[in-house]
């Protein structure tokens, strides 16, 4: 991938706007197993209803059973029979008594569904049962029941017992009476069918109800039960156990989850609402703030930089920004400054003789030009000398070329030390030639510092054995002035100065020769 | 006193009375009675002969159940002279029992056996409560 193509602000917009997504979607995601975990509590919750309630009727059923049996053997004549009945008598009054239940019934008895009655002895052994109620069920009793009240002692075995068990017909529930009072002489069982009172579960729990055996048969459905789960719907089970611990019952409860679905769609709306106006303000404010602290100080940057190769060195970067780009702006600044004061450095060595110190030929042409042009606006005089040291290839024959570059510092100096004003200036021209231009100055003025040079010159009295001129150094001068006009050159003043130079040396050297230059019109 | 205040205090007080009726109200424990539960009426019903069980509960809750053998005197109804009359001697043991831990008549009844002389006096305080709770037999 080209990277180069990206900018910063748009990279940053893209990782804004795909962090915004990803939160939306994050959102979305823990949104909708708040929702399954909702449902799953509400699903415990009301489990633990239904177990209540489940409970709830299990304990009336064992107290109608309960109060049933007290009832029945304290009907006239039933011990009496039961003592008869013990010695092998009387089988048929106690079945005719146990049936009289199911023919004329109790109060008792008309709040459960009863199967069976039996008696047993006080070993358990089975003495009698009612010929009426669930047909089939000899031989069957619950085991395990059986087994705990057996082995009770003391007076525990005194109190009733009861449970659910599974018969060859379903699920059922018994409960063992001692007969007898505070003397056990036999138990009665009372056996019934629990989903006659198990159905009210649906009216306690205000939810339709389905009763399924283990086997999954099922046993009973309240009237505005389905049956089946629907999205509106939610399927509460809970597991009736026997005494041994097997299902006898699953309870399906279906508990009308529209409103909550509304209430959690609502949520979830308003929860997602808010995040993506979040998001979105995030965004917004995250873009203003990298806009005001990045974006323009980063554009600012690269005009100034574009500013800078342009070779304008005096725009600076504002560091009112972010601190890595506060710093970047600093260092940036530094280094224009300091590569703008390295371009003037450069430039001035451009323009200095590197042997002698002074102007060299560029800054004479430059300084030339510009002070012709100055001169052709104000009409003024300009004037230029032009110098040569007399005999300087003999004095470096005589000295060599080192004490020959000593002397044309020693002149370039002494040329310095006499020009004062700052329009002046001193130039090397080229070997051992050297130039005075002199702005605003005549050609008598000029001649004047003429003369002023060569006395300097005479009283350095720099010795120069090998020149005929005394043995000491000497310089000859050209003058030139002119009044500048316009479409004039500056060409024509430096041949001049030249020429009187030349008739200088011709005139024996060691002096100077002073001419007015007069334009061609 | 604002006349707010006084109502706000009435209510408060209204609202209090109901969970006051609603505490215990008999003694853990009575001096020189002994305190049992159903499993220990049982024993001493089948194991302390001339143990006299009485059920100082009103006449209808004992017609409509009770523990076997039991006399109903009330502990208003209860006298030295007809406590005399089922339980002649002094070391005769009794055991009161009444609806429960909210029944204040066995524990009354059982202070006046204390009181008039009676030195084996059995207090079975959770009562028929207990007793039904356990679905011990019941006599009617």
């Amino acid at each position: 991938m080209n990277i180069q193509i990206l900018s910063l602000k748009s990279m940053t917009i893209g990782i804004l706007v795909v962090l915004g997504l990803l939160s939306i979607l994050m959102l979305f995601f823990t949104t909708f197993y708040f929702h399954n975990a909702a449902l799953d509590l509400q699903t415990r919750s009301l489990s633990r209803v239904v177990g209540v309630a489940s409970q709830e009727v299990v304990k009336q059923i064992h107290d109608r059973t309960f109060a049933l049996g007290t009832e029945l053997q304290g009907r006239g004549g039933f011990r009496a029979t039961l003592n008869r009945l013990k010695q092998g008598e009387a089988r048929a009054e106690i079945q005719k008594i146990l049936d009289d239940t199911f023919l004329h019934g109790s109060s008792d008895a008309s709040r459960i569904d009863l199967v069976k009655l039996r008696v047993y002895d006080p070993d358990l052994k089975w003495l009698a049962e009612s010929s009426l109620g669930m047909k089939g069920l000899s031989a069957q009793f619950d085991q395990v029941l059986f087994q705990q009240v057996a082995v009770r002692q003391g007076a525990e075995r005194l109190k009733a017992l009861g449970g659910l068990w599974l018969s060859s017909s379903g699920p059922l529930y018994s409960i063992l009476l001692p007969l007898g009072g505070l003397k056990i002489t036999g138990y009665l069982e009372v056996v019934v069918n629990p989903v006659f009172n198990l159905s009210s579960v649906a009216y306690m729990t205000h939810m339709p109800l389905a009763i399924y055996s283990a086997e999954g048969e099922l046993l009973y459905q309240s009237s505005d039960s389905s049956g089946k789960q629907s999205r509106k719907t939610l399927s509460i089970d809970y597991f009736l156990r026997t005494n041994s611990g097997k299902t006898a019952y699953r309870l399906v409860s279906l508990d009308d989850v529209e409103q909550f679905n509304l209430d959690m769609a609502r949520t979830e709306t308003i929860a997602a609402l808010s995040f993506i106006t979040l998001i979105a303000l995030s965004i917004i404010a995250g873009l203003r703030y990298f806009n005001r602290f990045l974006f323009l100080p980063m554009h600012a940057m690269q005009n100034e930089m574009e500013r800078a190769v342009k070779g304008d060195f005096s725009a600076t970067v504002g560091s009112h920004t972010l601190k890595e780009f506060h710093a970047l702006a600093s260092a940036f600044n530094i280094m224009v400054l300091k590569v703008a004061d390295n371009i003037r450095q450069l430039q001035q060595l451009s323009f200095i003789d590197a042997l002698t110190g002074i102007s060299n030929r560029r800054q004479f042409d430059l300084s030339l030009q510009a002070e012709w042009q100055r001169a052709q606006r104000s009409r003024q005089d300009l004037s230029l000398i032009m110098l040569d040291i007399d005999y300087f290839k003999r004095y470096n024959d005589s000295y060599g070329h080192l004490a020959g570059d000593d002397c044309l510092r020693i002149i370039g100096a002494t040329l310095g030390s006499l020009v004062k004003r700052s329009t002046d200036v001193v130039a090397r021209y080229g070997g051992e030639e050297f130039v005075v231009l002199l702005p605003d100055t005549s050609a008598q003025s000029a001649g004047l510092m003429a003369k002023r040079i060569a006395d300097e010159v005479a009283r350095l009295n720099f010795p120069h054995k090998a020149s005929p001129l005394g043995g000491k150094l000497t310089v000859s001068m050209g003058c030139a002035a002119c009044k500048v006009s316009r479409g004039s050159k500056p060409d024509m003043l430096v041949a001049a100065a030249d020429e009187a130079l030349y008739r200088a040396k011709g005139e024996g050297r060691n002096r100077y020769v002073v001419t007015d230059v007069v334009e061609p019109h | 006193m604002k006349r707010s205040s006084v109502v706000m205090m009435w209510v408060v007080l209204g609202c209090s009375l109901p969970a006051m009726a609603e505490q215990p109200i008999v003694p853990a424990e009575i001096p020189g009675v002994v305190k049992v539960n159903a499993e220990q009426v049982v024993d001493l019903i089948n194991g302390l002969p001339g143990l006299v069980v009485i059920d100082s509960r009103r006449k209808d809750e004992f017609e409509n159940g009770h523990i076997e053998g039991a006399l109903n005197i009330t502990d208003t109804g209860m006298t030295p002279a007809r406590l005399k009359k089922i339980a002649p001697r002094r070391d005769t043991p009794l055991l009161f029992y009444c609806n429960g831990e909210r029944c204040q008549r066995s524990s009354i009844a059982a202070k006046l056996a204390l009181k008039w002389g009676y030195g084996k006096v059995f207090w079975f305080r959770g009562g028929w409560q207990e007793w039904s709770a356990k679905y011990l037999p019941v006599s009617r």
